[in-house]
């Protein structure tokens, strides 16, 4: 393959698809693969970190009745990697739980998983007419995703983590999402500059989401900031990291709705 | 003989000849002389009186009312004796009936007029019979003793025999058909009459006659605040036949009510008007709180024809005794439209005093009932299907309106749908409404509430009661429930801090995109709720973004999430 040649795939990959968006175990992180759990199960992107455990915290749009709690937890063995978590948002009237899975394989320059996720709502009395009829109260979705290094600082992803879903339809619907990611860093990998861009498929008559941002990455701190459109809005995040121990945190701001603020702390089994 | 001197005998030939021929010599001026000279080829025939004025159409029975005026252009007495006056029926040729036959005495002075006409023309006719002429389109004719015959058509006319030329106007109900000028002969009854007063015994245009023009008087608005500046507006014509020079005429105005007139406006006309001229007038006037007459009046020195110098309205200022309090005007269960009203004053009053009209002419009438003080009552188009729809009504308080005003139901280029106005059966204005019907929820009435018409938080209204009070609320906005289905309906309640503003809701996705406006931006009142449904809008979780903008200040938003169940696709 000549050496300009993954840029022209990923070009051509982001010019196809569209920005899936987080909802049961959104993570404090840039988009594209990452090592904590809960976006491993979150996007189906392999980490390529062996092991770790995650718990995240999400209040949407600054409403307190809207708020996600997950943990998760992943591991690996070569290049197997699974990971499984619990999470639960919102109030009890309009809120659900959710547990969710992923199960991938990674080599050194791609890699590749299948995730589901099964939901539950909040409330459902036993032998109450919701009981009975399960399937309007509880629904499944699974799908995938699969990361590509083609070339050494650049890697392009594609997730479609609702390629199937039944029964009660998902809080958020997440088209398929293509995006791409270019690190300019030392040779130890412990400091540089990243950049991405991602693209969200058109869900329904509604047309295609982008985004774009960049992230200054330095020993064991990180800070990032990131654009969309629909409307435009920005946000930014910080992560830390000691040992096995991250700490992290994004925020983002919607024009007409507030702030939607996530936070984690993660233990990782590999340092970056 | 000098050729000079052989003109002159030539001329005093003519005239000794003329004069031996008896025929009367034509008042003097050159157009008598000139209509005299086209006699042949015109409508009225030469030497004899012309059908100077036709009142065919009184208001009500016509009988006793009717009246044909003729009127003597020329030097010397004018006989009528033999004069045959015949009535044309213009649905059938040759339909002619004498309806009067002058008397040898009969004879019209020179420059005089001879009314013949029923016994309740004024002044008296100087033949009094019931002329029992057609509306027209129609004609009456003179037939003269000598064969000379006169035709005065109105209304288009299927046969010619009905008409001189063209027919003159078919004229309303109250006005006649007059010759203008006096002695006009065009040679069409079109170009020879038109519509005017009545003016029996008198010229049809006097030679100074400054007019208030009939029904141009007007009040904006028609029912101001007291105190308040009005408008009083109208126009005033030159309906004589000699000019008016600036300042020779003035206007005077007044208010008057039980207790007399006060003096509104009175100066003089600041312009000059030929014959013919009209000129608008805008008085700025402000009345006290009540009922008034308010009267406009022209004066100028030696008008000949005072009849038409004023004019006359009725209005209020302030409210009347009756106001609206609800209007049902799409009604959704076969109800019927209806309107609420409610007695203001401190005395009972009756119904049936009272008129209901819309934008157009027609005028219902209730059927009477004394209401008390402070009470409602409820005006309907059909009043049984309402006492079904709401059998806990108080029947003697609910009054059937014929003719009931039809009341639009969509808004107009202007975003009014229509009018709804009470009046007292002199006409007096008592309120007027107009309505916008946009963002109305369908078959929910309107309601007076919080200083403005808004739509009843009750679906079907509050007939005979008073308006459904909003739930106070916690916050500014609330969205209930919130989980619903797919297809559900959910409800949009706020409750503000501003009399009035934009209120509108958004639904956004968990990414933040917005997916829809379920209820578009719309004026509300402080305090109210409004429903919507969930049909088009893919199941999920959303977070519903209410927003009120008030005419001044920053908007008020809240959010909240909602839930709209369904299958996965």
């Amino acid at each position: 393959m000549k050496p300009r040649a993954p840029c022209r795939i990923a070009a051509v990959l982001l010019a196809l698809a569209s920005v899936a968006r987080a909802q049961d175990f959104g993570s404090a992180a840039p988009p594209g693969p990452a090592d904590a759990p809960c976006a491993f199960i979150e996007s189906g992107l392999p980490p390529s970190s062996i092991a770790g455990a995650e718990a995240a915290f999400t209040r949407w749009f600054a409403l307190p009745d809207l708020e996600t709690r997950a943990i998760a937890a992943a591991a690996g063995i070569g290049a197997l990697r699974v990971a499984a978590g619990v999470s639960q948002t919102g109030e009890a009237g309009i809120g659900w739980n959710a547990a969710g899975a992923a199960l991938g394989v990674v080599r050194e320059r791609a890699g590749v998983a299948l995730r589901a996720v099964a939901r539950r709502d909040r409330t459902i009395a036993p032998g109450s007419e919701a009981a009975l009829h399960l399937e309007d109260r509880a629904g499944l979705e699974a799908g995938g995703g699969a990361w590509l290094a083609p070339a050494e600082n650049l890697i392009v992803w594609a997730s479609v983590p609702q390629a199937w879903a039944g029964g009660t339809a998902p809080p958020l619907d997440r088209p398929m999402e293509l995006g791409a990611r270019y690190a300019i860093g030392d040779s130890t990998g412990r400091g540089g500059l990243a950049f991405w861009v991602a693209r969200g498929a058109p869900s329904g008559d509604a047309p295609a989401d982008h985004a774009a941002g960049a992230m200054l990455r330095s020993g064991p701190l990180a800070a990032w900031a990131t654009v969309r459109d629909r409307p435009l809005r920005g946000g930014f995040g910080l992560s830390a990291r000691a040992r096995w121990l991250v700490v992290s945190g994004e925020v983002e701001s919607h024009p007409d709705l507030g702030e939607t603020v996530r936070v984690g702390i993660a233990l990782l089994g590999s340092p970056p | 003989m000098p050729r000079r001197d052989a003109a002159l005998a030539c001329l005093l030939w003519v005239a000794i000849a003329a004069a031996s021929l008896g025929a009367p010599r034509a008042r003097g001026d050159a157009a008598h002389a000139a209509r005299e000279a086209r006699a042949a080829a015109l409508c009225a025939p030469a030497a004899h009186p012309l059908i100077a004025e036709v009142f065919y159409d009184a208001i009500g029975d016509d009988t006793g009312s009717e009246f044909l005026e003729f009127y003597n252009p020329y030097d010397g007495a004018l006989s009528l004796a033999g004069a045959r006056i015949e009535a044309g029926d213009g649905s059938g040729p040759n339909r002619w009936t004498l309806r009067w036959t002058g008397h040898a005495g009969d004879s019209v002075a020179a420059g005089g007029r001879f009314v013949v006409g029923g016994a309740k023309v004024q002044p008296a006719p100087q033949s009094i019979v019931t002329l029992d002429l057609q509306n027209g389109p129609d004609a009456v004719r003179v037939v003269w003793p000598d064969g000379a015959v006169e035709v005065v058509g109105y209304g288009p006319q299927e046969f010619a025999e009905y008409a001189c030329g063209a027919p003159a106007v078919d004229v309303p109900a109250g006005r006649s058909l007059a010759r203008m000028p006096d002695d006009a002969d065009l040679g069409a009854n079109a170009m020879d009459f038109r519509a005017a007063a009545p003016s029996p015994g008198r010229a049809n245009q006097p030679r100074r006659d400054l007019a208030l023009v009939a029904g141009s008087l007007a009040l904006a608005p028609e029912q101001p605040d007291p105190g308040a500046s009005a408008r009083l507006t109208g126009r005033i014509a030159n309906a004589g036949a000699g000019s008016i020079a600036s300042g020779e005429a003035s206007l005077a105005a007044a208010a008057i009510s039980e207790a007399g007139p006060i003096p509104l406006v009175t100066h003089a006309i600041g312009a000059a008007l030929a014959a013919g001229d009209t000129i608008a007038f805008d008085e700025s006037i402000t009345l006290a709180a009540g009922k008034w007459r308010l009267r406009a009046a022209v004066v100028l020195a030696g008008d000949e024809a005072p009849d038409d110098d004023a004019d006359s309205l009725l209005a209020r200022a302030g409210p009347g005794p009756l106001e609206l309090t609800e209007i049902q005007f799409h009604p959704a269960r076969g109800e019927g439209e209806w309107v609420e009203v409610r007695n203001r004053s401190a005395a009972p009053v009756d119904l049936a005093a009272f008129t209901l009209s819309d934008r157009g002419t027609t005028r219902g009438v209730a059927a009477a009932c004394a209401l008390a003080p402070e009470s409602l009552a409820v005006l309907a188009e059909d009043r049984a299907a309402l006492i079904a729809l709401f059998p806990g009504l108080d029947t003697a308080r609910v009054r059937q309106v014929r003719p009931w005003p039809i009341l639009n139901n969509s808004d107009d280029s202007s975003g009014v749908a229509d009018l709804v106005v009470l009046r007292e059966e002199d006409g007096t204005p008592c309120q007027r409404v107009a309505y916008s019907a946009a963002g109305v929820p369908g078959g929910t009435p309107l309601e007076w509430r919080d200083g403005g018409w808004w739509p009843s938080v009750a679906s079907t209204g509050t007939p005979l009661a008073p308006p459904v009070a909003a739930t106070p609320l916690s916050r500014r906005f609330a969205c209930s429930p919130r989980r619903l289905r797919a297809d559900g309906t959910a409800r949009l309640a706020w409750d503000l801090p501003c009399p009035r503003s934009r209120v509108s809701l958004e639904l956004y996705d968990l990414a933040g995109r917005l997916v829809a406006r379920p209820v578009p931006e719309f004026d509300a009142p402080p305090r109210g709720e409004r429903s919507w449904r969930a049909a088009e809008i893919p199941p999920g979780v959303y977070v519903a973004l209410a927003r009120a903008r008030p005419p001044s200040g920053d908007p008020i938003v809240e959010s909240s999430a909602i839930r709209i169940e369904g299958r996965a696709p």
